[in-house]
């Protein structure tokens, strides 16, 4: 069991090298900003509430991409219904005007973003894991399943991203 | 790991974007202290509730209002001790498999049911044992009880009170309506993973 000093630093540690990685947990599960706010900080909260229970298997991004990924499952089965396929809004994209190389590449994350949303959740969360770059050991701790199984799932799930993207565009 | 084209995807992915670092800064903050109130709330209610009816009992000492403090002191232990154990639950993330996971999630929602089917049982006769403390407060004895009852009900505050109750009841009525929602989306999930999970090892 984590400390209550250790705990406070790890907490840290976790706010500061793992913004991009609950940012982007999160967006893959909720497109609404505001819902989106909400559920980092439901993440944010559940790692407060778990590291008392850390002890350095894993590591502290590994251990954060875990919660997280279950937070977002229990998000999306609290939601108050079924969201219906909203438009992502602007804020993936700065407001500013931008260069057209820039919009472009800004209105392809977004139809990412839109095509991973699409996929059934046991491969969402080998998707995401995989395009963040955790290895296939570290994916199978994260998911509980073999590295074998992992393998096999993010090959289905790749599969299936494509073909949503490739019907979107 | 990655074939060609994927790898593009992951970078396009990882794209350093709209992060605000001091927005996420403060939600850090937000959850740590939210981490500690949550620690400390059950105990708090707790106290508050005892200090509340110990002090009534203090400033109008009376049989009946003694009788109705213990009932309602032994009433709140009870509540709030149930209360703590399925907040604990519901604090608990199995992070170990997806199976498990489900199952404590299904298991929390169903404990959250529980709670929430609980508190409307016994949200009747905790209102009709605070509505009689208050009128036994008011009255000689069990008499003149419907006379202090309706002395209290007359107050600005106890109105307040009891609009405050309907809104209580309200809202657990809508949260049981929201934990049903949930628990069929869980089994559906349960589902969605089952048939994964045959998948990953049909293949395997």
């Amino acid at each position: 069991m984590a400390a209550n000093g250790s705990k406070e630093q790890l907490f840290a540690q976790v706010s500061s090298s793992c913004m991009g990685l609950i940012s982007r947990i999160a967006l893959s599960y909720e497109a609404s900003p505001a819902l989106r706010h909400e559920l980092v900080q439901d993440i944010l909260l559940a790692i407060w509430v778990a590291l008392s229970n850390f002890r350095g298997e894993a590591s502290v991004k590994t251990f954060a991409a875990s919660i997280a990924q279950k937070r977002c499952i229990s998000h999306v089965s609290k939601r108050a219904r079924e969201p219906r396929q909203v438009e992502l809004s602007t804020d993936l994209a700065s407001a500013a005007a931008l260069p057209d190389e820039m919009a472009l590449r800004n209105d392809q994350k977004r139809h990412l973003v839109e095509s991973i949303h699409q996929l059934p959740i046991p491969q969402r969360e080998a998707i995401v894991l995989c395009l963040e770059g955790f290895s296939y050991g570290e994916m199978a701790t994260i998911l509980g399943i073999s590295p074998n199984a992992v393998m096999l799932r993010c090959q289905r799930a790749k599969t299936t991203l494509k073909t949503i993207m490739g019907r979107q565009s | 790991m990655r074939e060609p084209g994927f790898e593009e995807l992951a970078d396009l992915w990882q794209d350093p974007e709209e992060g605000d670092r001091e927005a996420f800064e403060a939600l850090a903050r937000r959850a740590r202290r939210r981490g500690r109130l949550l620690a400390l709330a059950d105990l708090g209610l707790v106290v508050v509730l005892v200090g509340g009816v110990l002090l009534s009992v203090f400033s109008t000492p009376h049989p009946m209002t003694m009788v109705m403090a213990v009932i309602m002191l032994a009433a709140t232990f009870w509540l709030s001790w149930t209360r703590r154990r399925l907040r604990q639950m519901t604090a608990t993330l199995n992070t170990s498999d997806p199976a498990a996971f489900l199952e404590s999630s299904v298991a929390i929602a169903r404990a959250n049911l529980r709670r929430v089917r609980l508190s409307l049982q016994l949200i009747g006769p905790l209102i009709a044992m605070g509505i009689v403390f208050k009128g036994s407060q008011r009255s000689d004895g069990i008499a003149d009880l419907p006379q202090g009852i309706w002395e209290w009900a007359s107050r600005p505050v106890a109105q307040i009170a009891l609009a405050v109750v309907f809104l209580i009841v309200l809202n657990l009525f809508r949260s049981r309506r929201r934990l049903r929602a949930e628990l069929s989306r869980l089994e559906s999930l349960r589902l969605d993973y089952e048939e994964e999970k045959r998948r990953d090892d049909g293949i395997e």
